[in-house]
């Protein structure tokens, strides 16, 4: 994905805080999800796609702009067994952590 | 009133979205009361009323039977969505210009148009064409209801397509403007409550100036926008999702929906307080289907129907705009055509099912298609027949 243009969300610093030690072996995201900017359907559908390529048990960060977004993926979860473990916000932009179903 | 108790209650109407079948039974309800009012819910004719209005103004379209867009019924139900649409956001803290990708761009545009042209064959989107013509027992609601889940299969299919073959057309540079900042508390609700304050004073003006029904058309398109935009209950999802995930949840709130406008709509007719022909469209024939079909694919390619592309406009999704755009040219172009070429009587019969199987049967035979569709949905929700998941 090309470069993102934005300004002052704070996405790149939060990204490079290194995780709480105790956290980040069950959470270290194996992958990101760009789909800050895209509407319905492209978030469930984007991750879908990504979360065959991530190990069973392995976390996928999806970082989004759509207000619906966290709402499709927790119905996607719902259909597939895969789990919701975080979610945050940061301004506009949502920070969802999907685990891949064992 | 205690603030913390103040503080739960506005969180739990703006901090959480709202339960999707609660809001498919406020919508059916409030659409029951437009129609008792005066007229149902529709949202393409609004669409092609800014369409005609922008053509006529550009001198491409002569139309001097023209309502002016602030107080076209159609055009006032929309304004009222954007806006709702807008206010909700603002009080959620969830407004914000979000600028997609190009290639979405040119998708949002794309679908409109297909929305618009498809609207005009099916005598209205999947609110008027649709929705409230399955509610009215137009037999033209069900050739929609149709051709809507095949366009939504097709369009979900481009879509897979152009994920795995043209990735490129679904991401790069995107802009966010406007929305709330990291670290400062956000004036967004406070915006908000000042729009709602203007919007409740909006009927009082338009009656002062010899309109007392366009400020309450208005309004009502305030209250569908803001219930869609804090439930996000959406029909596309209610048609593309068992293609999708399976998820059915979207698919029997709209069923529900339907059952309940519909049986408001079929007392307001019984009782002779409406026209029994009110809303029954001559399109059950091709029209319908084809015109389902052309939409279907455009609201899927769009992320948004008639109703949805307007309440996501006014959150700040700039796609949705795009999508606005062709939509009323699309509509607009389409119905000059079809009045040119003559053939806006030959798009199928208009058939009223109680003049066919009594009112008894006619009611019978729409519950029963309604819980069918609802009931193959959840089915499929773990038999995973139609889905594409991976």
């Amino acid at each position: 994905m090309s470069a993102w243009i934005k300004a002052g969300y704070g996405v790149a610093r939060q990204r490079e805080t290194p995780p709480a030690p105790a956290a980040a072996a069950a959470a270290a995201p194996a992958a990101v999800v760009d789909c800050r900017g895209l509407s319905c359907p492209w978030p469930s559908r984007k991750v879908a796609n990504a979360i065959g390529e991530v190990a069973p048990g392995g976390v996928l960060e999806v970082l989004a702009t759509d207000p619906g977004a966290p709402g499709d993926l927790k119905a996607f979860a719902r259909r597939t067994g895969h789990r919701i473990v975080e979610q945050s916000q940061v301004g506009a932009v949502l920070r969802i952590l999907v685990q891949r179903a064992q | 009133v205690t603030g913390p108790a103040l503080s739960a209650q506005y969180t739990a109407v703006f901090g959480r979205p709202w339960p999707v079948w609660a809001a498919a039974v406020l919508v059916a309800t409030i659409n029951v009361f437009l129609f008792a009012f005066d007229r149902p819910w529709t949202a393409s004719d609004g669409l092609r009323n800014w369409g005609d209005w922008v053509l006529t103004g550009l001198g491409l379209a002569h139309r001097p039977d023209l309502v002016a867009p602030w107080l076209y019924s159609g055009s006032l139900l929309n304004l009222g969505v954007l806006l709702g649409g807008l206010t909700a956001a603002l009080l959620s803290r969830e407004f914000a210009i979000r600028v997609p990708p190009r290639g979405e761009l040119v998708k949002g545009a794309g679908g409109g148009l297909l929305m618009g042209g498809g609207a005009m064959l099916a005598f209205g989107c999947n609110v008027g064409g649709f929705f409230s013509a399955v509610s009215a027992l137009s037999l033209s609601g069900f050739g929609m209801m149709l051709g809507l889940g095949l366009g939504a299969f097709l369009g979900l299919r481009y879509l897979l397509w152009e994920m795995e073959r043209r990735p490129g057309w679904s991401s790069g540079a995107a802009r966010v403007w406007g929305a709330p900042a990291a670290d400062t508390p956000s004036r967004q609700p406070l915006v908000g409550l000042l729009l709602a304050l203007a919007l409740l004073a909006l009927p009082f003006v338009y009656a002062g100036g010899g309109y007392p029904a366009q400020g309450v058309f208005l309004l009502f398109g305030v209250v569908f926008g803001v219930v869609f935009q804090r439930s996000r209950f959406c029909l596309v999802r209610a048609f593309r999702e068992p293609f999708m995930t399976g998820d059915a949840e979207h698919t029997r709130a709209a069923a529900l929906a339907l059952a309940v406008s519909m049986l408001g709509f079929t007392i307001l007719k019984f009782t002779d307080l409406k026209d029994r022909g009110d809303w029954v469209f001559a399109g059950a024939g091709l029209g319908a289907l084809a015109g389902g079909t052309l939409f279907g694919v455009g609201m899927t390619l769009a992320g948004g129907c008639g109703a949805g592309s307007i309440w996501r406009a006014g959150e700040g999704q700039v796609k949705l705009w795009a999508a606005l755009a062709g939509f009323a040219l699309g509509a607009s172009l389409a119905r000059l055509a079809l009045v040119q070429a003559g053939a806006l009587g030959k798009l199928g019969w208009a058939v009223f099912l109680p003049s066919v199987l009594g009112w008894g049967g006619a009611i019978l035979l729409t519950l029963a298609v309604l819980l069918a569709w609802a009931l193959l949905a959840t089915w499929n929700e773990d038999a995973r027949v139609v889905s594409a998941l991976e």
